[in-house]
C-alpha cells in the first residue's frame, strides 16, 4: 500500500487551550480515513480500530464526528423546524449544533434537546429536507461520496485546487478555515488526506490547500503537490477546533488503533497500540498490545502497562507533549502512514519551546520468525525535546531514533531497544587513527558529520543506512538484532534540512540524520514551522 | 555451494619466513580443493609437477582436474589406523621423505572434515598410507573408501616460496612487478565472473616496516582483479586495487592498499591456519591464529572475493564489485588478532600505527579505494561499564552481559556488510586523500558473521551441528567440522 502523508498541516485551536486532543481527531481522520477508509462516511474504514469504533474510551461523538440521516417523519418538510426527525441521535450531544443538509445545501441547526430519533428545540436553517439526507454533528460539517478533482484546472494558483462535489450542494462559506478529509477506498492515492479549506467558490467548489497531500507533479512542474482527476471521492468536512475542544475529552479517553502486517511478517496478528489523553490534556499516554487482544473493554496478558512518552526535557521529569495554558495557538501536524506504520509529529505555536511531540509506531521487519519472536511491534512516542534541541532526533539513548522504541520481550517485560546502524568503519569505533581522526567518519545519524562521508557522488547516491533494534545490557535478554526499522533511514547531519533521497523507496532527512518516508513532493513550507 | 574447510592446519616453519606460509598453504588449497584455475605466475609453480608439486592422482593438474578411476584416495581404513590416508601405490609410493610435506585432500562428501591441507606426520607402507595429522580433539575422520577422495602431495611448507628481487625500475616505483624475481602467483575463481586474485611475496623495498616508512606492503599481498597475465601480474592502473601496483608508486602513502598477511619478526612462531572456501569461487576467509597466545597475538585475517547480497544495481565495472581486506603488516605487533574492528585492544583505542584490518575495493569508476568492514554500531552512545565504553566501539557485539539469544535459545549471528569509500587513506601519516570519499555499501563479506564476543574464542557454537566457530571479537565463520583443538 502506498503511503498516505499530513504534510505540515496548520490549523488553529480557537480560544481554546492547546490539547492534545486536536491532534488526537487528526490522528483519528488520517487513520480511520485516509489510510483505512472505506465506502463509510461516518466510520473509520475496517480494521483501522480495533472495535467496531474507536468510542470505548468515552470520546464523544463530536469529537468523532457523528452522523445520522433525516426520517420519514421529517421528509418534505422544510426548515426552521423545532422538531427534526433522524434514524439515530446516538453520539450527538444532547444539546448544540448539527448541520443538516436540504434543498438548499448544508444548514447549520441550533438544538436544545434529544430524543433517541429526534432533535428537539431546534432553530435555523432553511430548505426541505428529504429522507436519507445527512445530519451531522458540529465537528463534521458535511459528508459526501460525490466529490472529484480535476487535474485541468491544476496550478492556477500553486499549492491551491478546487474540490468539487458532482451531484450535491453540501459546500457553505463558513466551512472556510475547516478541514477537508477525501479518500477513496484502497486507492494508493497520497491525495487520500486533509487539507485546510481556504476558499469557497459556491455550493459545491471549494479551494483546499493541496500541500498537505496531493500527487507529485511531473519533474518539469517541480513535483509540487497536485491532484489528478479523480471522481467519486469520499469526503468530510471537519472542524477540528470543535471536534478538540468537545466537552468530554476527558484524560483516560482513548482509542485503539489497530496495524495491518500483511506483507509484511507472514502470521503476525494485528498489533493494536492504546492511545489515551492524559495529564489534563497534556500528554498522550499509550499501550501496546503486539497480539491485538483488545476485547472491546479490555486488553489480554500481553499488552504492556499504560506508558508514558519518552521524554528528553531538561528536567528529565516532564514528560508532557503540550502545555496545556489557556492561550490559543496554532498547531502543525505532520502524518505520514500506511497500514503497518504512522509517523507524526506536531508543535503548538504558542509554546514552541516547550511542547511538541514525536511519534514512529511500526510493524518491523522481523529477523526470527514468528514462532520464535511472536508478533513484532515497535512503538516511539516521544514527548517534546527542549528549544535547545531537535524536534527529531538520534542523540539519546532513551528517545526517539537513538533509544526510544520499546517493545515486548521474551520475558514480557516491555524495554526501550537501542537504534544500530551500518558503521562507516569497522565497528564505528571513533577513535581509529588517533592522529588523524579528523579523518574517520562514525556512524550514520547524529553522528555523521563529515560531509566526505554522506555522498557517493560517481553514483549520485547519499549514503544512510537502515536501522536495526538491540536489546543490549540485560541479563538473558540479549538480542543483537531483533528487528529492521522499514521506515526511517539514517543519513547525516549535514546536508540541507529536507533533503529528498532514494534508498528502497524515497526517504527525506529530518534532523540529525533522520529520514522518514517520503514521495517526490516538494512542498514549499518546512515542516518544523515553530 | 559447497563450503571446503581447511582446518587448523600447523605450520611447521619457526624461521623469520613463516609468513610465507599463509599464502602457500592458502594457494594450494583455492587451486585444488575450491578449484581455482592458474592464470600465470612468476616462480610460483604450485601448478605442475615439480619444486612444488610432488606427486597427485591427478592426470591433468595444470587444468580441469581429472582422476582416472583408481587413483584417488581413502581415509580412515581401519582400526587403528583412522588417520591413514591411502595412496594408489599405482600412482605413487609412500615415501620417509613425505613426512612433513602437505596432502591437499578434497572430499565431496565429507568437505568440512575431510578437505583440506594436511601435514603428513608418518607413513605406512604395507596400506602405502600417510599418516596425516587430523587436527580435531579425538574425533575420526568420516571413513571413505579408497578411490573416493582427490589428493595432491605438496613440498613441505619450510619451503614455501620467499620473496625475490626487485625489478629494474626506480626505488619510488613498485617493484614486485615486471622482471623482478619475486614469487607471484595468479588464480581465477570458478564463478561466472571470472575474478582473480594475486599471490604476491613483496620484495624487501615494498615492504614496510611499519605505517610510517617507505615501503608500503605487508609481507604478503592479495590482490583481487581481472586481467591478470601469465607472470603472475597485473598491469598498471589495470583492472585490480593492489594500490602500489596499480599507482607503480612505492609511497608509503599507499599502505594498506595492498592488503595481506605476515611480517617477518616472529622466529619461532608457528601458526594455526584455518581458510573457509566455497567451490562456487565466492570468496575466502583465512585466519591465522598465533601459536600459544590466544589473548595477544600477531594473528592475521584475511578475507577476499565477490561480496554475497551485492546491492544493485550493479557497478558496471565488475572490478568494483570485489573486496580484500588483510590484517597484515610488516613490523612487530602491528598484525591484529582477527578482529574486523578497529579498536583491537578489547574496546580501547588502538595505537597511532596499529591495530587495523586494511581493504581495498575499486569505485564504481574502477579505481582503487578503501573498503572496510561495516558493523552494526549503536546509533549513539555506547554500553556503560563496558570496557572501553563510551562509544560506540563497544557496541553491541561486545555487551559483556550477552548471552545465547532468548528467542532461539543460541548465538545470534548476522552477515557483515561491505563498505566502500569511506576512508581517504590506510596510513596515518597523513591525511592526504589518496583514494576517494565515495561510501557505498556492496553487499556481505562472504561467509564470516557478526556475533556477540563474549562467547568462548575459539569454540564452535553450541548447536548440535557446531554450525559456527567464533574465532574472537565477535567473529564467526562456518563450522559443521569436527570437535575444535583449544
Amino acid at each position: 500500500m502506498a503511503n498516505k502523508y499530513v504534510r505540515g498541516l496548520t490549523f488553529s485551536t480557537g480560544s481554546t487551550v492547546a490539547r492534545v486532543s486536536y491532534f488526537l481527531k487528526m490522528m483519528y481522520e488520517f487513520w480511520g480515513f485516509c489510510v483505512f477508509g472505506g465506502s463509510s462516511l461516518s466510520s473509520p474504514g475496517t480494521g483501522a480500530f480495533a472495535s467496531t469504533t474507536p468510542t470505548g474510551g468515552g470520546l464523544p461523538g463530536n469529537f468523532l464526528g457523528t452522523a445520522t440521516t433525516i426520517a420519514a417523519g421529517s421528509n418534505g418538510v422544510s426548515l426552521p423546524q423545532a422538531t427534526i426527525n433522524v434514524a439515530s441521535t446516538t453520539g450527538f450531544p444532547t444539546n448544540g449544533t448539527i448541520y443538516v443538509y436540504t434543498s438548499n445545501g448544508t444548514q447549520a441547526v441550533t438544538y436544545t434537546g434529544v430524543t433517541a430519533t429526534t432533535f428537539t428545540g431546534c432553530t435555523g436553517g432553511t430548505g426541505s429536507m428529504s429522507t436519507g439526507n445527512n445530519v451531522t454533528s458540529s465537528s463534521l460539517m458535511t459528508i459526501g461520496s460525490d466529490g472529484y478533482t480535476n487535474a485541468t484546472t491544476e496550478f492556477r494558483v500553486d499549492g491551491y485546487t478546487e474540490f468539487f462535489a458532482n451531484s450535491t450542494t453540501p459546500f457553505t462559506p463558513n466551512m472556510v478555515g475547516k478541514q477537508l478529509v477525501m479518500w477513496k477506498a484502497n486507492s494508493g492515492s497520497s491525495e487520500d488526506s486533509i487539507y485546510n479549506i481556504i476558499f469557497y467558490k459556491s455550493p459545491n467548489n471549494i479551494i483546499i490547500n493541496v500541500n498537505s497531500g496531493g500527487t507529485p507533479a511531473s519533474a518539469s512542474d517541480g513535483y509540487k503537490p497536485s491532484v489528478t482527476t479523480r471522481s467519486s471521492i469520499n469526503y468530510r468536512v471537519i472542524d477540528v477546533g470543535v471536534a478538540g475542544s468537545s466537552t468530554g475529552i476527558a484524560d483516560g479517553n482513548f482509542m485503539v488503533f489497530q496495524l495491518d502486517p500483511t506483507g509484511i511478517n507472514t502470521g503476525q496478528a494485528n498489533p493494536q497500540i492504546q492511545v489515551l489523553q492524559a495529564n489534563s490534556g497534556q500528554r498522550i499516554d499509550y499501550r501496546m498490545s503486539p497480539n491485538g487482544s483488545w476485547t472491546g473493554t479490555a486488553f489480554g496478558a500481553d499488552a504492556s502497562a499504560v506508558l508514558p512518552p519518552n521524554t528528553v526535557s531538561s528536567s528529565g521529569t516532564n514528560s508532557n507533549q503540550l502545555q496545556n495554558t489557556a492561550s490559543s495557538g496554532t498547531l502543525s501536524i505532520t502524518l505520514i502512514g500506511d497500514k503497518s506504520f504512522m509517523i507524526g509529529w506536531g508543535k503548538d505555536s504558542a509554546h514552541s519551546s516547550s511542547s511538541g511531540f514525536h511519534w514512529h509506531w511500526e510493524i518491523p521487519e522481523r529477523i526470527y520468525s514468528q514462532t520464535q519472536d511472536p508478533n513484532p511491534f515497535a512503538v516511539s512516542m516521544n514527548a517534546y525535546r527542549s528549544a535547545s534541541q531537535t524536534q527529531i532526533g538520534s542523540d539519546q539513548t532513551f528517545n526517539g531514533y537513538g533509544g526510544g522504541f520499546v517493545m515486548r520481550c521474551n520475558d514480557g517485560v516491555y524495554r526501550n531497544h537501542r537504534t544500530l546502524v551500518r558503521s562507516l568503519i569497522g565497528d564505528g569505533a571513533p577513535n581509529l587513527f588517533a592522529s588523524t581522526v579528523s579523518a574517520v567518519m562514525n556512524v550514520p545519524g547524529n553522528n555523521l558529520t563529515d560531509i566526505r562521508g554522506g555522498a557517493n557522488p560517481q553514483i549520485g547516491m547519499l549514503f544512510n543506512s537502515y536501522g536495526v533494534l538491540s536489546l543490549p545490557r540485560v541479563v538473558g535478554q540479549y538480542s543483537l538484532a531483533r528487528v529492521r526499522l522499514r521506515n526511517v533511514r539514517f543519513a547525516n547531519t549535514f546536508m540541507q534540512l529536507f533533503t529528498r533521497f532514494s534508498s528502497n523507496g524515497d526517504f527525506l532527512l529530518l534532523t540529525q540524520g533522520v529520514a522518514v518516508p517520503w514521495d517526490k513532493t516538494v512542498i514549499p513550507f518546512t515542516l518544523f514551522p515553530f | 555451494m559447497t563450503i571446503h574447510l581447511l582446518r587448523d592446519y600447523f605450520t611447521q616453519n619457526t624461521t623469520s619466513n613463516n609468513s610465507y606460509v599463509f599464502p602457500y598453504v592458502l594457494s594450494i588449497f583455492m587451486r585444488r580443493v575450491l578449484k581455482y584455475t592458474y592464470v600465470g605466475d612468476t616462480n610460483y609453480n604450485i601448478n605442475s609437477i615439480g619444486t612444488l608439486l610432488i606427486a597427485t592422482g591427478d592426470s591433468n593438474p595444470t587444468g580441469a582436474t581429472n582422476f582416472a578411476v583408481g587413483t584417488k584416495a581413502g581415509i580412515n581404513i581401519g582400526p587403528q589406523k583412522e588417520y591413514y590416508v591411502t595412496i594408489p601405490s599405482s600412482v605413487r609410493t609412500v615415501v620417509g621423505a613425505d613426512i612433513g610435506r602437505l596432502l591437499v585432500l578434497r572430499s565431496n562428501t565429507y568437505p568440512r572434515h575431510n578437505s583440506g591441507v594436511f601435514l603428513i606426520v608418518g607413513i605406512e607402507a604395507s596400506t602405502n598410507s600417510y599418516v596425516i595429522d587430523y587436527r580435531t580433539l579425538g574425533e575420526k575422520p568420516p571413513v571413505e573408501a579408497a578411490d573416493s577422495i582427490e589428493w595432491w602431495l605438496y613440498e613441505k611448507d619450510v619451503n614455501a616460496p620467499i620473496n625475490g628481487t626487485a625489478n629494474t625500475k626506480t626505488s619510488a616505483e613498485y617493484r614486485g612487478d615486471g622482471n623482478s624475481t619475486t614469487p607471484r602467483l595468479i588464480l581465477q575463481s570458478p564463478h561466472a565472473l571470472g575474478w582473480q586474485v594475486r599471490f604476491c611475496n613483496e620484495v624487501a623495498s615494498d615492504i614496510s616496516t611499519n605505517s610510517n616508512s617507505t615501503g608500503s606492503c605487508p609481507v604478503t599481498t592479495y590482490a583481487p582483479g581481472f586481467g591478470g597475465n601469465s607472470a603472475g601480474d597485473y598491469p598498471v592502473f589495470g583492472q585490480h586495487f593492489h594500490a602500489p601496483m596499480w599507482n607503480n608508486s612505492s609511497s608509503n602513502i599507499y599502505v594498506g592498499g595492498a592488503p595481506g598477511t605476515g611480517f617477518t619478526g616472529n622466529n619461532g612462531v608457528q601458526y594455526r591456519i584455518t581458510v573457509v572456501g566455497d567451490d562456487t569461487g565466492q570468496g575466502i576467509i583465512m585466519y591465522c591464529r598465533r601459536q600459544f597466545n590466544a589473548t595477544s597475538p600477531n594473528s592475521y585475517i584475511l578475507a577476499f572475493g565477490l561480496p554475497e547480497n551485492e546491492t544493485t544495481p550493479l557497478p558496471v565495472n565488475n572490478q568494483a564489485r570485489l573486496f580484500v581486506i588483510g590484517s597484515g603488516f610488516a613490523a612487530s605487533n602491528k598484525g591484529n588478532d582477527g578482529g574486523f574492528q578497529f579498536s583491537l585492544t578489547d574496546g580501547a583505542a588502538p595505537s597511532a600505527t596499529a591495530g587495523y584490518s586494511q581493504g581495498m575495493s575499486a569505485t564504481p569508476f574502477g579505481t582503487p579505494c578503501a573498503c572496510s568492514p561495516s558493523m552494526w554500531a549503536f546509533i549513539v552512545g555506547g554500553l556503560p561499564g563496558n570496557p572501553g565504553s563510551p562509544g560506540q566501539g563497544t557496541g553491541p557485539q561486545y555487551d559483556i552481559f550477552a548471552t545465547d539469544n532468548p528467542y532461539f535459545s543460541a548465538t545470534e549471528l548476522l552477515p557483515i556488510d561491505l563498505m566502500q569509500g569511506s576512508l581517504s587513506n590506510w596510513s596515518n601519516s597523513s591525511v592526504i586523500p589518496v583514494y576517494p570519499f565515495a561510501p557505498r555499501m556492496i553487499g556481505t563479506i562472504p561467509h564470516i558473521r557478526q556475533g556477540r564476543a563474549n562467547f568462548g574464542d575459539f569454540s564452535p557454537t553450541t548447536d548440535p551441528a557446531r554450525s559456527y566457530q567464533h574465532l574472537r571479537r565477535g567473529l564467526y565463520i562456518p563450522w559443521n567440522g569436527p570437535n575444535l583443538i583449544p
